[in-house]
């Protein structure tokens, strides 16, 4: 068997396992219990609340993914001479 | 003061640049460009040096509007004030550095909207009051990062180091919004003192094991962003790939936000008097150093060396926090001794973001002279170009730790804090470890200044000449603040005291930080 098959089955296992963990239902497994208790569902105020900067910020980020795009698909032309890559393993 | 100013002044200078570059080659004069990121740099320099000489610290800032989302919660105390002026200087040097060094290139409109946006970034993250504020700025210094490393995007080296940087910072900031998000659901919130309250109070059957999971993932989430080993691997190639201005914020600022993060995180929420964590970051710190330092020795390309002896100085820097904490839960009494140790590890904050910050540059004038990264072939250099040779032999003594230069003083703190309890097997192992550290480092950063400085040069480096002012003189005021912390030691020592203070504050009282 291949390496890349064998971490293909482990990351399908590790997929499926997620899924159980997070949403039994799906193979029709019934939870028992759980040990981690959710507040957020009582208590939604915060998120609700002094959200005008994460907002604008939000905006910024698209204008800095705009600009990175811009950055990265512009034309270029290199006049100057390239510095050398010292390459690992070449010669010193 | 509106404490909003920076921020407005540094992403509106971002959103501006490309108009006043349109401008700028309009009237054919494209320095305006430059000459505008310097400025929105400066105001943001001049402001946080105000809020931290004025002694307003810390500023708690809220406008509370309708509907509710609409209002704003900000908040900086001295640790934030004190980083934000750092990420700024930085900047500051940078974008002058730039004007020279940049010259030539294309796409510098994108260039410094990008660096504005990257240290706007940085700075939000440190005016935040809560995790979700703090992780959508982190994200917005991320997306500015990724771009800057490959920025010369023609090199298959550039873009190589980009792409890993992106897919393995990415997974970091995934963790740690997972952290972020399991931390919101068990709490309702994720307000700094909010979280600290319902914590600490053992409030409502809250699992100590998730509690430690989310203080792992913290720690490795963000870690990957500190370049802790064994989240480092992209370091190595991020710093040299990039533009040694690039480099120099890389390694001088963008690595510090994420232990910036860990350390808020950790004294703000997980009190280290209730949480046991000190150990596993010293074995963190010692790891990273350790790793590190053998690593340098091995390379061959002067920035390749810069970018790993960063992630062994980030090692120092985790070790400290991790001694100031391990101390904190098994001495609680010894204040003074969590004292020190912070105040090290945030000496050492400042120390390596001049230190590195000026040791990238400096190469970078050498590298633009010489075309080749090979320390093989910079052998001598120094003495073609005096200035900079000089200026980069103050930063390797520095951050070598010769006495009495400030890196020495960083370290010390940081040793005297560990051998405050002779009779604890790992505080005691560790300084073995780390004094072993610190030689190491200093012999390879004095090895590296004799090969660069005092060798003769070779007959390819005979048309060399030193490299333009606008290059120099960034690189000299680095030298000069090297010397300048080690000269005021005293001065220094006292304002790192109100950071040191703001994290200690907090194992004594949640509301220190100015929350609602």
């Amino acid at each position: 068997m291949k390496a890349e098959e064998v971490v293909a089955g482990i990351l399908l296992a590790l997929l499926l396992i997620y899924v159980v963990a997070i949403n039994p239902d799906i193979f029709r497994i019934s939870r028992v219990g759980y040990s981690i208790e959710f507040k957020f569902e009582e208590k939604t105020y915060f998120i609700w609340t002094n959200r005008w900067v994460d907002v604008a910020i939000q905006a910024f980020m698209l204008f800095a993914t705009a600009t990175a795009l811009s950055a990265l698909f512009r034309e270029e032309k290199v006049e100057e001479a390239e510095e050398e890559v010292v390459v690992e393993g070449g010669e010193g | 003061m509106n404490p909003m100013l920076p921020l407005l002044t540094l992403l509106g200078g971002s959103v501006a640049t490309p108009l006043v570059g349109m401008f700028s080659r309009k009237i054919r004069f494209e320095k305006i460009r430059d000459a505008w990121a310097i400025l929105a740099f400066l105001v943001t320099t001049c402001y946080f040096s105000y809020l931290i000489y004025s002694g307003k610290l810390p500023l708690y800032y809220a406008v509370k509007l309708e509907p509710s989302w609409a209002s704003i919660e900000i908040r900086i105390d001295s640790f934030s004030a004190y980083m934000s002026l750092i990420f700024s200087f930085l900047g500051l040097m940078v974008s002058i550095y730039s004007v020279g060094y940049m010259s030539g290139e294309t796409g510098l409109d994108e260039y410094y909207a990008l660096l504005l946006t990257l240290v706007a970034g940085m700075i939000g993250v440190t005016m935040a009051n809560d995790l979700f504020t703090l992780y959508v700025f982190w994200e917005l210094m991320c997306i500015s990062s990724y771009t800057l490393v490959s920025f010369r995007k023609h090199r298959w080296e550039a873009v190589e180091a980009g792409f890993k940087y992106l897919v393995m910072s990415t997974i970091g900031s995934l963790i740690a919004l997972y952290s972020i998000s399991l931390l919101y659901g068990i709490a309702g919130t994720l307000n700094f003192s909010e979280l600290s309250q319902i914590i600490s109070s053992g409030a409502e059957s809250i699992s100590t094991s998730t509690l430690y999971f989310i203080i792992a993932m913290i720690i490795a989430g963000f870690g990957v962003t500190a370049a802790i080993v064994p989240f480092h691997t992209w370091l190595p190639d991020a710093h040299p790939a990039a533009p040694s201005s690039i480099s120099a914020m890389l390694s001088g600022v963008v690595i510090k936000t994420g232990a910036y993060v860990i350390f808020r995180s950790l004294y703000a929420v997980f009190f280290p008097t209730e949480f046991l964590y000190g150990h596993i970051l010293i074995l963190f710190g010692l790891l990273t150093m350790s790793v590190a330092n053998i690593m340098v020795i091995l390379q061959k390309d002067i920035k390749r060396f810069l970018a790993y002896s960063s992630i062994a100085n980030m090692g120092y820097i985790i070790l400290g926090l991790g001694v100031s904490t391990y101390i904190a839960h098994f001495y609680p009494s010894d204040i003074a001794a969590v004292s020190l140790a912070l105040l090290g590890s945030l000496f050492h904050v400042l120390n390596h973001a001049v230190g590195k910050g000026l040791l990238f540059l400096g190469a970078g004038c050498f590298i633009k002279q010489a075309k080749t990264r090979n320390i093989a072939k910079l052998e001598g250099i120094g003495r073609k170009m005096p200035v900079s040779a000089v200026s980069f032999s103050v930063g390797l003594l520095n951050l070598a730790g010769v006495p009495p230069m400030s890196g020495f003083w960083s370290k010390f703190f940081i040793i005297i804090a560990m051998l405050s309890h002779p009779k604890d097997t790992l505080l005691h192992t560790s300084t073995i470890v780390f004094v072993v550290n610190i030689l190491v480092a200093a012999g390879y950063y004095l090895w590296l200044l004799q090969r660069i400085t005092l060798r003769k040069p070779g007959e390819q480096l005979s048309k060399i000449r030193e490299v333009s002012p606008s290059m120099v003189i960034p690189v000299a005021i680095l030298a000069c603040i090297c010397i300048l912390l080690t000269l005021f030691i005293a001065p220094v020592l006292d304002l790192i005291s109100g950071p040191v203070e703001a994290l200690i504050g907090y194992l004594h009282k949640p509301e220190a930080i100015g929350g609602v």
